[in-house]
């Protein structure tokens, strides 16, 4: 399950993605925020590309071909606008975590791929809860935007400190330093 | 025989970045711009509103689902600081210089303006200084940015969930 933001988070995944065999990490469920209208074509470009790649592979067989190009996607309420009240917020938020957990429990995925956006707070909780009642063991791994050269983003601190995040990657080695656990492994753009 | 007129590419991305529009909009940077050969603006002003009279011959639109050829054709990017702008204009190997928007709260995107500043890899300032630093940069005395590699983080993950 991969989770989409909006801008430089998304054009980080799919840096990321095309470096990923699409033949092991498949299917692919992807998951954006409903107001997000630009993560949904460069997801679809994304897809169109894997595929054709898969087709022109001598290596791969239909099956194969089939199953590893299997992918769909999940809009999610967002949980919070800029410039929203507090009282607002707090329902939209409710409302997105029913939305995140739903996603998360209709396609148990085997590993969540977050980057960031806000929208990947309450994905993760689902992947968290969905391992506590026992429905999915889902691998949770974020990679903190090449952004942050200094310090960690709110939703980097959070996955990092609550252990919500098997595993977290930063993109600068002296961010590295800073957070014991997090893992320096060369930037992605 | 005259030079040939160059041109710039401003972009703010997905953000509102009226006052990088407004500090363009100004006798000293169409100064600064004509001083050192530029004849044409491109700006992508996303959510911002501002209309652009300068005397300088501009195009104004708003989104666009990719930059890429903006950003090909233009001998200069102005750009805010998002990730996604900078590293793209820097895989082009584009003379980049980036507008920190100082109106933004968790202005954390400074961040990635000073360090690839300081590495040499793009000039940055604030929509205040935007003239002035369009009048002393100089593209030669950047270092060319070597793209990052992704596939350390593949295999990283690929060894992390075995």
């Amino acid at each position: 399950m991969i989770v989409l933001g909006s801008g430089g988070h998304t054009a980080e995944m799919f840096a990321l993605l095309r470096a990923l065999s699409p033949r092991r990490y498949a299917p692919r469920h992807y998951v954006i925020a409903d107001t997000d209208s630009t993560s949904l074509v460069k997801a679809e470009a994304h897809e169109a590309a894997v595929g054709e790649a898969l087709a022109d592979a001598s290596d791969v067989d239909d099956d194969e071909l089939a199953v590893s190009s299997e992918y769909s996607v999940t809009r999610i309420p967002r949980a919070r606008e800029v410039g929203q009240g507090w009282i607002h917020s707090f329902f939209t938020t409710a409302r997105a975590c029913v939305g995140a957990f739903r996603a998360v429990f209709a396609e148990k995925p085997d590993a969540v791929l977050c980057n960031g956006p806000g929208t990947c707070v309450p994905i993760v909780a689902g992947a968290f809860v969905s391992r506590v009642i026992g429905i999915a063991t889902p691998a949770v791994v974020y990679v903190e935007s090449a952004a942050r050269t200094k310090t960690m983003s709110l939703t980097g601190r959070i996955l990092y400190a609550t252990r919500l995040a098997d595993e977290v990657f930063v993109q600068w080695e002296g961010l590295a330093r800073r957070y014991p656990r997090a893992k320096y492994a060369g930037r992605v753009c | 025989m005259p030079k040939k007129r160059k041109s710039v590419f401003v972009t703010v991305g997905t953000t509102q970045f009226d006052s990088l529009i407004e500090a363009l909009d100004t006798p000293e940077c169409a100064d600064a711009l004509r001083g050192n050969g530029y004849g044409s603006v491109v700006i992508q002003r996303g959510k911002g509103t501002r209309e652009l009279p300068t005397p300088l011959e501009v195009r104004v639109f708003d989104f666009a689902p990719s930059l890429a050829d903006e950003m090909l054709a233009a001998d200069l990017v102005v750009s805010h600081a998002g990730s996604g702008s900078v590293f793209e204009a820097l895989g082009m190997r584009k003379p980049l210089l980036v507008v920190v928007n100082d109106a933004l709260m968790d202005n954390h995107q400074a961040e990635l303006a000073e360090e690839l500043g300081k590495r040499g890899h793009l000039r940055w300032c604030e929509s205040g200084g935007l003239a002035n630093a369009i009048a002393t940069f100089d593209p030669r005395g950047l270092t060319p940015y070597e793209p990052g590699d992704p596939s350390g983080i593949a295999r990283a993950l690929d060894d992390a969930l075995a």
